[in-house]
């Protein structure tokens, strides 16, 4: 076991942990971060996606010991309140059935707007589609992105 | 902003594009193969194409030969048939084909720009 200084969601926090231990396990079982889920552990479904420096990463598959120095931010760093604007379309729309996925789901799609501002609908779905929802809510996370993606103003 | 300096930015933003080695159909093609890398690849292969070592291999090479192609293209069709290796990634021929050329032409790699494979092709795959 290692000590490994980290910063997620603009806090710098130690922790100790093997080297080989995914982010995933630090975020939800030493940090308590529970917003991040565990879904096929092998970086297939998008379940667990976070963002390291800006990029949307699975979080099942890193491990601990890549992440010092490393900007994280998980779902519940995107906004204190939950009133993102990606979050807030996600409301507006109801875009989730059971809701498993959907904080990976938000995590992509935010990461999407910082790339693209204003998507296609081909850029949203090839941005989205490592993240899988079993209910099969897809109409409605593109729906909710392009609703995110409207400038204020308009 | 005065009509100088608006000048001297088109000229630059024109001299900028002069130097791309890329044609705007290849930039575009290597936009879209981006986003799948960031999508598929992305976690395992790290943003800079360098891999997690001793984990998951770097996608950089001196030089990209026709087997690195292939192969790239059989592993993203088929997966590693090694334990825990990679597993076939669900995407259509054409974004097979764009992300293989982005990776091709990220981090220094270089390499000619793939088409995408004939249904002929496919079928014989």
């Amino acid at each position: 076991m290692a000590n490994y200084l980290l910063t997620i969601n603009g806090q710098q926090t130690s922790v100790e942990a093997d080297a080989d231990t995914p982010l995933l396990w630090v975020i939800r079982d030493t940090l308590k971060l529970y917003g991040t889920k565990y879904g096929c552990g092998i970086a297939q479904c998008g379940a667990c996606t976070v963002h390291i420096d800006g990029t949307p990463v699975r979080s099942c598959v890193v491990p601990i010991s890549r992440m010092e120095g490393k900007k994280i931010i998980t779902i519940e760093g995107l906004s204190k309140t939950g009133d993102h604007p990606v979050q807030e379309a996600w409301k507006s729309i109801d875009v989730p059935q059971c809701g498993y996925c959907q904080s990976g789901q938000i995590m992509s799609a935010v990461a999407l707007l910082d790339r693209i501002p204003v998507p296609s609908e081909e850029d949203i779905q090839r941005a989205m589609k490592g993240n899988i929802c079993r209910c099969g809510t897809y109409p409605r996370i593109v729906k909710a992105i392009q609703q995110a993606a409207k400038p204020q103003d308009s | 902003m005065s009509k100088l300096k608006l000048g001297g930015i088109l000229l630059l933003l024109l001299w900028c594009g002069a130097c791309s080695p890329y044609t705007a159909e290849q930039t575009a093609e290597l936009t879209r193969g981006k986003e799948v890398y960031i999508a598929h690849c992305l976690s395992c292969h790290g943003a800079n194409g360098k891999g997690l070592g001793g984990i998951y291999p770097g996608l950089i090479r001196e030089s990209i030969t026709p087997d690195y192609s292939a192969r790239a293209r059989y592993l993203i069709e088929n997966g590693s048939p090694a334990t825990g290796g990679m597993l076939p990634v669900p995407i259509t021929q054409k974004e097979i084909t764009e992300v293989i050329n982005y990776i091709q032409n990220a981090w220094g790699n270089e390499a000619e720009f793939l088409s995408n494979p004939s249904s002929t092709q496919i079928s014989k795959n």
